[in-house]
C-alpha cells in the first residue's frame, strides 16, 4: 500500500464514519413515536369489556411514602377517642383537614383503605415524606400534583376493540344459526354497517355489500340479505356493553358485521 | 480509487436512504384494522317452520266464491299446503292459531306466533270489492326480527280464487327460497279408465293441485304424451285414431279445435315445443327409420335434425334454445345424447348400463332429467352427463316432466292405473297429486300470466 493509497484509504474509513454518525442522528431523531405510552395489556380472550386502565388522568401520581414526620395537629380529640381501633389503614394517621375542630371527633370509620390519595387531595398541603415508594418501580410517574395512581391513560385501542367486537359477537351469535335456501347458499356472504342506540338497540342496518362468486347463486343472494338481516333484528338490543366506549372513534356506535354462514348443519 | 470511495459512498448512501425509508413506513401509524368485521353465521338447512293463520276479512261478504270469511279459511289452507307440499316448510295452522282480526293483519302479534316456533309468519285478508272482484293481501313476516319481508295484493275475479292463493303462496315461497314459484300452474295429462285392454284415454287439464279438473276430449280416440306450450295457448300430443298411424296434433286451449301438426302420411310422434313456443320437436319414422325434426307450431316443412341408423327420439330443447338432448339406440341400447339445435355436434352424455330414455331439460337449464329404463325410475344428470341421481328409488316411476322453477319434476308413478306425483329435487320428498282416475304422462305447465 503505497501512501497515496493509504490516504485515500484513510479518508475513506473518516468519511464512512462521518456518514453512519450523520445517519445515526437522522435515524434517531425521531426516537420518541408516540407508541412508547405505557398501557396494560388486556388479554382479550379472557377479560372483560373495560380497559385495564380507563382512567384518562394525563400523568400518574407520584407514589409517596406515608409520612412519618408528626402532623403538628394529632387531631384532639375530645375524650373518648381510645387509641382508635384497630383501622387497617395507617396513613389514616394524617386526618382530614376537619373543617371544625370540635365535632372533629371521628370515631374513624374503618373506611376503605384508600392509601395515597388521602393525603394528596389537600393541593395545598404539599405531603413531604419520601417519594421512594413500592410504586417507583412500576415506574409510575413523579409529578406530585397529579392525583391518579393508575398508570397513563389507555385509550381505545385495538385490544378494547377486539374486546368489544368479540362481545357484539357473542350476543349476535345466539342468533346466527339461519336456514339457508338452499346447501349452496352457504357460500355467500354478506355485509352490512350497523348502528346501535346508546342502549343497545338497533338504530340502523345499512347494506353494504354481498360476497359471491358464482353466478348461479345470485337467485340466493337477496334471501341471504334478509336472513343476515335477521340476525341483527333478531339479536338486539345488546346489553352490557360498555358506556364509555359507545362514542369513541371505533366503538361500537357503528360497526361492520359480516354475515358468514360457511358451516352448515 | 477515487471512483471507488465515489461508488462506495453512493453505495453507503443509498443504503441509508432505503434504512431511513424502512424507517420512515416502519413509523407510519399502522392502518386501522377497523374494517375488519364482526362475523357470526350458522347455516342450517332443515324445513322451515312457517305459521299460516285463517285470513280475516273487513266485512264478511257473499260472492260468486262464496263467503269473505269462509274464503280467508280456504285460501290459509291452500296457501298452508302449497308450502308443505314444496318439502322445504313446515306449515303451522291455519287451524290452532290465534285468530288475527283485520287491522292486526299488517301489525302481528308477533309474541303469539313466535311461541308456535315459527321462523315466518303469512297473515292476509280476502276483501269483497264494489266490481265483483276480490282483493286477496298476502304479507310475509320474519317473527324473530319482527319484521315485514313482503307483501302483495292480487285482484281477481271470484272464480280464480283459487289462483290467487297459490300467488300468494308463489310469492312467499319464492322470497324465501329465492327460487322462482310454481304453484300458480296447471297440469295437462292423460287420464285413464276401464280394463288394460280397451282403456279409454281422454286428454285433462288441472290445477297444479288437481283442482280445477276437466277433460279435454272426449275419449273417442287415444291420447298420449301431452305437452304445453310454454305460451300456454296450445298443447300437443300424440293420438292413435282408430287403427291409423300415431299422429302428433295441436290442441288449441281456448277454442279447444284440434289439427294434425304434419300434412305427412309417417308415424309421427314424441313432440316437444321449443322455449319460445315457435316450433315443435318431433320424432317422425320413415321407412323403418325414426329421427327427430322440427317444424313451426302452425305448420310446414319438417326439417330433419338426426340420420343416424335406429330410433332418434324424445327432442328436448335447452332453456336458451340452443342445444337439444334426446335419446337414441345407435349404440345398441337407449341412451341420452345433446346436440345443437340445428343437429350439428351429436355426442352421448349417458353411459349407464340399462338405458335411458325420456330426456327433459330443465327450465333452470343445469339439469336434464330421465327415466331409467329397465328399473323406471326418474333420474337427473348435468347437460355433460355427470352427477347422475336417482329420485325415486323403490317405485315404478316414468315420464318425468319438471316444474317451471326447476326444482321439482312431476311424473307417472305405477304401470298400470298410474298415478301422477312429483319430487323435490333437492330434498327428495314426494307427493301425490290427486286426479278423479288413473293419471299418466303429465305436463307441467309455465307459470301462468297474470
Amino acid at each position: 500500500m503505497d501512501r497515496a493509497e493509504a490516504t485515500g484509504f484513510g479518508v475513506s474509513v473518516v468519511g464512512h464514519c462521518a456518514l453512519l454518525a450523520a445517519a445515526w442522528l437522522v435515524v434517531s431523531r425521531p426516537t420518541p413515536p408516540a407508541v412508547s405510552r405505557a398501557f396494560e395489556v388486556s388479554y382479550v380472550d379472557e377479560v372483560g369489556l373495560t380497559a385495564a386502565s380507563p382512567d384518562p388522568a394525563p400523568s400518574a401520581q407520584a407514589s409517596v411514602a406515608p409520612e412519618v414526620a408528626p402532623p403538628e395537629e394529632a387531631a384532639p380529640a375530645p375524650a373518648p377517642a381510645p387509641v382508635s381501633e384497630p383501622t387497617p389503614a395507617p396513613p389514616r394517621a394524617a386526618p382530614r383537614p376537619a373543617p371544625s375542630p370540635e365535632r372533629a371527633a371521628p370515631p374513624a370509620r374503618p373506611a376503605p383503605p384508600q392509601p395515597a390519595r388521602q393525603q394528596g387531595n389537600a393541593a395545598t398541603q404539599r405531603n413531604t415524606g419520601s417519594r421512594l415508594g413500592a410504586e417507583l418501580l412500576r415506574g409510575l410517574g413523579n409529578d406530585r400534583n397529579a392525583r391518579s395512581n393508575s398508570p397513563p391513560a389507555a385509550t381505545y385501542g385495538p385490544a378494547e376493540r377486539a374486546s368489544v367486537r368479540q362481545a357484539i359477537a357473542r350476543a349476535l351469535m345466539r342468533c346466527q344459526r339461519q336456514p339457508l335456501p338452499a346447501p349452496e347458499a352457504a357460500a355467500i356472504r354478506v355485509n352490512y354497517r350497523v348502528t346501535l342506540n346508546q342502549d343497545g338497540s338497533l338504530a340502523s342496518a345499512q347494506f353494504v355489500s354481498v360476497l359471491n362468486d358464482d353466478p348461479a347463486l345470485e337467485r340466493y343472494e337477496r334471501r341471504m340479505r334478509d336472513i343476515a338481516l335477521n340476525v341483527i333484528n333478531a339479536c338486539t338490543p345488546i346489553r352490557g356493553l360498555p358506556a364509555e366506549f359507545y362514542d369513541v372513534p371505533g366503538g361500537w356506535r357503528s360497526f361492520p358485521y359480516q354475515f358468514d354462514p360457511r358451516t352448515v348443519r | 480509487m477515487k471512483a471507488h470511495n465515489l461508488r462506495t459512498l453512493c453505495l453507503a448512501a443509498c443504503l441509508l436512504t432505503g434504512a431511513g425509508a424502512a424507517f420512515a413506513q416502519d413509523s407510519q401509524p399502522q392502518p386501522q384494522s377497523d374494517d375488519e368485521p364482526v362475523r357470526v353465521g350458522e347455516g342450517v338447512t332443515t324445513v322451515q317452520p312457517i305459521a299460516i293463520p285463517y285470513m280475516p276479512t273487513p266485512a264478511a261478504a257473499d260472492t260468486a266464491a262464496g263467503n269473505t270469511e269462509a274464503l280467508g279459511r280456504q285460501i290459509a289452507q291452500i296457501v298452508a299446503t302449497d308450502l308443505g307440499n314444496s318439502g322445504n316448510f313446515t306449515p303451522i295452522g291455519p287451524g290452532g292459531l290465534p285468530a288475527v282480526a283485520f287491522p292486526q293483519v299488517q301489525a302481528p302479534d308477533y309474541p303469539a306466533f313466535s311461541a308456535t316456533g315459527a321462523n315466518n309468519l303469512v297473515q292476509g285478508f280476502v276483501q269483497a270489492n264494489g266490481n265483483g272482484t276480490l282483493t286477496v293481501g298476502c304479507y310475509l313476516y320474519d317473527v324473530s326480527g319482527q319484521t315485514q319481508v313482503a307483501r302483495a295484493g292480487y285482484v281477481v275475479q271470484p272464480r280464480d280464487w283459487r289462483r290467487a292463493a297459490h300467488r300468494c303462496a308463489d310469492s312467499i315461497y319464492s322470497r324465501l327460497t329465492g327460487e322462482g314459484g310454481y304453484f300458480d300452474t296447471r297440469i295437462v295429462y292423460v287420464s285413464e279408465t276401464g280394463p288394460a285392454r280397451r282403456r279409454i284415454k281422454r286428454l285433462a287439464i288441472m290445477d297444479y293441485d288437481g283442482a280445477n279438473h276437466r277433460f279435454l276430449t272426449n275419449g273417442q280416440y287415444t291420447v298420449l304424451t301431452p305437452r304445453f306450450a310454454p305460451d300456454q295457448r296450445t298443447v300437443t300430443f300424440m293420438t292413435y285414431q282408430g287403427d291409423r298411424q300415431p299422429r302428433v296434433m295441436v290442441y288449441d286451449i281456448e277454442s279447444g279445435q284440434v289439427r294434425p301438426l304434419v300434412a305427412q302420411p309417417y308415424m309421427t310422434f314424441a313432440p316437444r315445443y321449443s322455449p319460445d313456443s315457435s316450433r315443435i320437436i318431433f320424432s317422425m319414422a320413415i321407412n323403418g327409420n325414426t329421427d327427430i325434426y322440427t317444424i313451426p307450431v302452425g305448420g310446414g316443412t319438417p326439417t330433419r335434425l338426426t340420420n343416424a341408423p335406429g330410433i332418434d327420439t324424445g327432442g328436448s330443447f335447452s332453456p336458451d334454445g340452443r342445444r337439444i338432448v334426446f335419446e337414441s339406440d345407435r349404440s345398441g341400447n337407449q341412451q341420452l345424447y345433446v346436440m345443437n339445435a340445428d343437429g350439428s355436434n351429436q355426442r352421448r352424455i349417458s353411459f349407464g348400463g340399462g338405458g335411458y330414455a325420456t330426456p327433459v331439460w330443465s327450465p333452470r337449464g343445469d339439469l336434464i332429467a330421465f327415466t331409467r329404463t329397465g328399473s323406471f325410475q326418474i333420474g337427473v344428470m348435468t347437460p355433460e352427463g355427470a352427477n347422475a341421481r336417482i329420485l325415486t328409488s323403490g317405485i315404478y316411476a316414468e315420464g318425468p316432466s319438471w316444474a317451471p322453477n326447476g326444482r321439482a319434476i312431476m311424473f307417472t308413478r305405477g304401470a298400470s292405473q298410474g298415478q301422477l306425483w312429483y319430487v323435490d329435487v333437492a330434498s327428495g320428498a314426494l307427493r301425490r297429486v290427486a286426479t278423479p282416475l288413473g293419471g299418466s304422462d303429465p305436463a307441467w305447465s309455465p307459470l301462468r300470466p297474470n
